[in-house]
């Protein structure tokens, strides 16, 4: 296989007063992804890039880059489905801590404002609380997030309102009071029908165009909107 | 908590990989502003024109209506259509229709406005020139 070129953003706070893009000519191999560039990099070239990573199978949400104008998970992208050329830079507006690793404490902070866990009054009852095979169907897509944070990175309302939860946060809010056996609903609904909230959601859908799990985050939001809607309007 | 000495933001501004929700999303804010701006524009030349009495609002009516600012007036309508059709793609969103096929209602707005636009012209254009 023909040799690589990889483009990488870099930016070390210590070091580097403007981040700047550092080339590098790799070996190309069949069926190399991304992350196994970066590691190349690592351990042959330069050893101190940074990037997150853990899993290596698309489903911790740790390596999250933008790979070729678009959020990808760089352990689940294939080099040779991108050509050979790659610039890979941190998620977009977020903050830099080095390299490709960004802050994401704004992220985790939004999510867990909606309070993602079951809450519940009732007694819990001797067996488990039960939940049906098409109840579970409904929340089969959500519940495929992996925290990744590329929907957050891509949203404008994000970009633009510093306070904003977000559409990763906003959809698991809907995931729970989509959930039969979780009782949450008016309290979640108090968190998220607010001006931070639901409506600084323009239906962008840059969200559900950067899943790198393919969930269409936009419709969670429009559901949870809905219910605040008929919340206000009297309905169910 | 480790807080890093300098952070800097990493923005992607090339218009290629802009999406077309986002694109949808833009176009509708800037013929919003444009539409607010002719408004105002609208109002005060009416006003202004109307201060004469009858003859006077004859007199700037006439004036306006040169080939220049008749041209004009079909970016107007252009404006119009694009962002009553994409206000309602936004309302159908809102009642929970065609979320999964947000590309292909996007492409459908874009359609119907290059159709009602092309009608436009054909009714107008032969009365401008």
């Amino acid at each position: 296989m023909q040799k690589i070129t990889l483009n990488v953003y870099r930016f070390d706070p210590d070091l580097d007063q403007e981040p700047y893009w550092k080339s590098y000519e790799l070996p190309g191999r069949e069926g190399v992804t991304v992350l196994e560039v970066l590691f190349e990099v690592l351990e042959h070239h330069d050893g101190s890039l940074a990037f997150r990573y853990s899993c290596r199978e698309a489903i911790c949400g740790a390596c999250a880059m933008y790979i070729n104008g678009s959020h990808r998970l760089a352990c689940k992208t294939q080099v040779s489905h991108l050509g050979r050329v790659l610039w890979v830079s941190p998620l977009p507006h977020m903050r830099v801590i080095k390299d490709l690793v960004v802050d994401m404490d704004p992220f985790f902070e939004k999510y867990k404002l909606i309070k993602p866990y079951l809450l519940s009054n009732s007694k819990p009852p001797e067996k488990e609380r039960y939940q049906s095979p098409d109840e579970r169907r409904y929340i089969d897509e959500m519940i495929s997030c992996i925290l990744c944070g590329s929907c957050y990175s891509s949203c404008p309302s994000v970009w633009t309102g510093e306070h904003y939860l977000g559409p990763a946060a906003l959809m698991w809010a809907y995931r729970f009071t989509a959930d039969g056996r979780d009782e949450g609903d008016a309290e979640r609904l108090n968190l998220t029908a607010q001006e931070g909230g639901l409506w600084r959601c323009h239906t962008i859908f840059n969200c559900t165009e950067a899943c790198p799990k393919n969930i269409n985050l936009t419709h969670s939001i429009q559901q949870l909107k809905k219910k605040a809607a008929a919340r206000v309007l009297g309905g169910k | 908590m480790y807080r890093p000495k300098q952070l800097k933001e990493n923005a992607d501004l090339s218009l290629r990989n802009i999406p077309v929700g986002m694109w949808g999303w833009i176009l509708q804010r800037i013929t919003g502003l444009l539409l607010v701006f002719y408004l105002m524009l609208h109002i005060l030349v009416v006003s202004v024109a109307m201060w004469g009495g009858q003859e006077s609002f004859d007199r700037w009516m006439h004036g306006l209506h040169n080939p220049v600012l008749l041209t004009l007036e079909l970016g107007l309508i252009l404006t119009v259509i694009y962002h009553a059709l994409n206000g309602l793609r936004i309302v159908l969103f809102d009642l929970g229709y065609g979320i999964r096929a947000q590309r292909q209602v996007f492409a459908a707005v874009m359609v119907l406005t290059a159709l009602i636009f092309g009608y436009s012209l054909y009714v107008i254009v032969p009365y401008i020139y």
